[in-house]
């Protein structure tokens, strides 16, 4: 064993624990080295010496302190949410509105088109009239008269969309919906790892 | 330690999963498993008591916090020496940042005060309590001088007694950083405690200095 060896493997010789091999190769390097002899020993007073530190005893309040102010953060957050949550939330709410606004037919002039079948503004276009909307009231040659309208509707709404803009603003809604999902699950991965020890 | 922890694995796991459903008095229950080592690797590392209450605390709130995202990969007990010991180390670069001379100079203005509340006063007589006390006072602030990465290996291994298997996991770094770490840093502690040594006894220098040359 060499000085550097005998240096490097002090640690696990004081600790005890070098195979035997080369925990002898180790002391018959001592028998003849003078300086790494005396830097073990004084390394292994060293360490004695500092192992006389006591064990402190933590101040009895410091679990009530940790407690009440988990208490706080409870309380003011009602429910305990796993970090990073709300930001997922959102990004999956937004996310929702992405696919909402893809699914609901525009207009060339760029607004949102939702008209019904039958003219009335509906929420979402349904191009298919569910049947229940018809009252029992009504005869069958209207309903097919309805259903025919609504067919024409939807025929015109196909030819009445010519040429797109030039920002086309459902590709622009698009892109700045999933910038900002993209943002909002960063955030949330940010938050996730900064609480990572 | 090891042997406690392994005895009651189930028992924790429980305690464990409970807390990260958010209950408080599960969590109470493993403060009070681990609090005295995490109290005593943040004093080894703070070197003074108001800022090892600050920091134990800090290290068990993370933990609470941080807990729905602890999967179970590591032990818990290790786990939560991590944080402690991150939390100690990240505080030592802030200071070191903004207050560079805070470490050295902090364990002296505490030196009558209340380092002393820290260490039990059940000696016999006036006379050994003051030895001791000063003696706990010397290992604290020669512990100070270290930098704070060998200073964390050391309190780890020599104060608290953990394998080194237990401690590279406690500080993420591999076996063989561990290893040279701990030898530099018995070897820092070394130099300043024969220059202890040799303020307290001056005809040592006059000794050393001749074996030196």
């Amino acid at each position: 064993m060499t000085c550097e060896e005998v240096i490097e493997s002090m640690a696990e010789y004081l600790d005890e624990l070098l195979p035997a091999e080369r925990k002898n190769a180790y002391e018959r390097h001592l028998q003849t080295c003078a300086l790494c002899r005396k830097l073990t020993t004084e390394t292994k007073s060293a360490v004695q010496w500092v192992q006389q530190a006591e064990k402190l005893t933590p101040p009895p309040n410091l679990r009530s302190a940790v407690l009440s102010t988990l208490k706080q953060e409870k309380q003011a957050n009602r429910t305990h949410l796993a970090p990073g949550l709300v930001q997922i939330m959102a990004a999956a709410a937004v996310f929702v509105l992405l696919i909402a606004g893809n699914l609901l037919p525009w207009a060339a002039d760029g607004t949102p088109e939702i008209r019904g079948y039958d003219g009335s503004a509906v929420m979402f276009d349904n191009s298919s009239p569910p049947a229940e909307q018809f009252s029992g009231a009504e005869s069958e040659e209207q309903v097919i008269k309805k259903a025919d309208e609504s067919a024409v509707v939807a025929a015109q709404r196909q030819t009445k969309r010519p040429a797109q803009p030039r920002f086309s603003p459902r590709l622009v809604v698009n892109l700045v919906l999933s910038t900002v999902i993209i943002i909002l699950l960063m955030m949330a991965r940010k938050k996730r790892r900064g609480l990572l020890p | 330690m090891k042997g406690k922890v392994s005895r009651l694995p189930e028992r924790e796991k429980i305690l464990v999963r409970r807390c990260q459903a958010g209950d408080l008095l599960a969590f109470d229950q493993l403060m009070q498993r681990y609090e005295k080592k995490v109290y005593a690797l943040c004093y080894r590392m703070s070197g003074n008591p108001e800022d090892t209450a600050d920091l134990a605390q800090e290290a068990f709130l993370k933990a609470f916090r941080a807990l729905p995202l602890f999967k179970g990969q590591a032990q818990f007990s290790t786990w939560l020496y991590r944080i402690a010991a991150n939390t100690c180390l990240d505080e030592q670069r802030k200071r070191k940042k903004y207050q560079p001379m805070l470490s050295l100079d902090q364990p002296i203005s505490t030196k009558d005060g209340e380092l002393q509340r820290q260490i039990p006063d059940d000696a016999p007589d006036p006379l050994t309590a003051t030895i001791r006390r000063e003696l706990q006072f010397e290992i604290q602030t020669l512990l100070t001088q270290l930098p704070p990465a060998q200073r964390a290996v050391l309190a780890l291994r020599d104060l608290d007694g953990f394998s080194y298997e237990e401690i590279a996991a406690i500080l993420q770094v591999k076996m063989g950083t561990l290893k040279s770490r701990l030898n530099r840093a018995r070897a820092s502690l070394r130099e300043l405690y024969l220059q202890k040594e040799e303020q307290i006894q001056p005809e040592h220098i006059q000794q050393r200095k001749g074996a030196k040359k």
